[in-house]
């Protein structure tokens, strides 16, 4: 197939590109002692309650808080993912499935490993704690092994593109701490990487999955794809951060402002970009996201 | 405040993806099999969260938590009765 033979290519350039641009993560940040806490630590636009009665209703320091406390949540949910998707990625490093790709997976797994880093060091510092996952891990459902890793990779791709939306938004967001908008801006970059990476990879994995898995199954896995879109977007509602943030009654603001329309008008805002593109190879599942 | 069957069951059905609406909701059935998998288990935490106004302390987010109904009944009506003493409590 003539899109794998394009994988390889385009993961040897990569590869090299990062290679050729590597600095060591422990260079890249200056780490103040504290963050002023008069201050947005994350774009107010992009927290979770934005645009909505229950952000009209805070006060100033309120809405303050909670950007406070979603940065440092929005960070936790890159650690997590990241450590979801190392660990999928390890599994396939030396399989007969992706020869040609192991160089590229190493430069990954570096460049995530320092992701996680970044963002666990913010966390730890900023807001004394890395915010525990709301779920837990299982596999992907059993289906044809293209299938399979289509659900596996159409999740890595879903995660990265969807916190880049967010990443890039407040790399230049000057109402933010040097050192947050440092953090948004390098993810941001090297981030570009692994989507250039992971689209192709998903095209090829759906040509194989087209040609030799069952179309029952491909129809399955975009209804799970669909399913993990609106995991992913609920993720950002996490009463802890709420409750960190000092808000009047924390455990009712997630069902209050997932029940305004804004929510979901904001939602579909930010999966556009990646909807356009799973539009494009083909892949099914659109239709039944829960905005 | 009580977690009775039916608002448990109210609850846990729209994620039981693999139950009819017609067919009866089995409370030791295993989870899984109903269709809850690991994803949908994240939109379960959070509609039992709202619904019953608590939150799922980390140690309770396991697959033996989420096995049956029965099992999340006994964890839920666990942290409810806890919210309602710390509520009594506060009121006294
Ligand atoms: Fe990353
Ligand atoms: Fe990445």
């Amino acid at each position: 197939m003539k899109s794998w033979g394009h994988l390889e290519e385009v993961a040897g350039r990569l590869s090299a590109i990062s290679r050729s641009q590597f600095q060591s993560v422990f260079e890249k940040f200056e780490w103040p002692e504290s963050l002023p806490s008069d201050c947005y630590w994350m774009s107010p636009e992009l927290t979770s309650c934005y645009d909505t009665p229950v952000w009209d209703r805070l006060s100033e320091p309120e809405q303050i808080r909670l950007t406070q406390a979603e940065s440092v949540n929005f960070f936790s949910l890159n650690v997590h993912l990241i450590r979801g998707l190392i660990g999928e990625v390890s599994d396939r490093i030396y399989t007969t499935r992706y020869p040609g790709l192991s160089d590229f997976f190493h430069d990954f797994i570096r460049e995530e490993n320092e992701h996680m880093w970044f963002f666990a060091t913010f966390c730890q510092s900023y807001g004394g704690k890395v915010y525990p996952t709301r779920g837990f891990d299982g596999a992907a459902p059993a289906a044809h092994e293209s299938v399979r890793d289509l659900m596996v990779f159409g999740r890595i791709l879903i995660a990265e593109e969807l916190c880049d939306v967010y990443n890039a938004r407040m790399a230049n967001d000057e109402r933010l701490p040097l050192v947050a908008q440092r953090i948004n801006a390098v993810h941001h970059e090297e981030e570009s990487r692994h989507i250039a990476f992971g689209r192709q990879l998903m095209t090829a994995l759906h040509d194989e999955a087209r040609e030799q898995a069952d179309p029952s199954e491909l129809e399955a896995a975009g209804r799970y794809l669909a399913r993990y879109i609106s995991v992913c977007l609920r993720s950002f509602y996490n009463p802890s951060a709420y409750v960190d943030a000092a808000l009047p009654e924390p455990l009712s603001i997630r069902g209050e402002v997932l029940r305004h329309p804004s929510r979901a008008a904001f939602h579909q805002s930010v999966m556009e970009r990646t909807l356009k593109f799973f539009d494009r190879i083909g892949l099914p599942g659109r239709e039944s996201i829960a905005w | 405040m009580q977690v009775s069957l039916e608002r448990m069951e109210n609850v846990l059905r729209p994620h039981c993806r693999l139950l009819n609406a017609s067919e009866v909701l089995d409370f030791d059935a295993s989870l899984v099999s109903l269709g809850v998998d690991s994803i949908e288990v994240v939109q379960l935490i959070i509609a039992i969260e709202d619904e019953f106004a608590v939150q799922i302390p980390p140690r309770l987010l396991t697959a033996e938590t989420f096995a049956t109904a029965n099992t999340v009944l006994a964890a839920v009506g666990s942290l409810v009765s806890v919210s309602e003493d710390s509520a009594q409590e506060a009121r006294s």
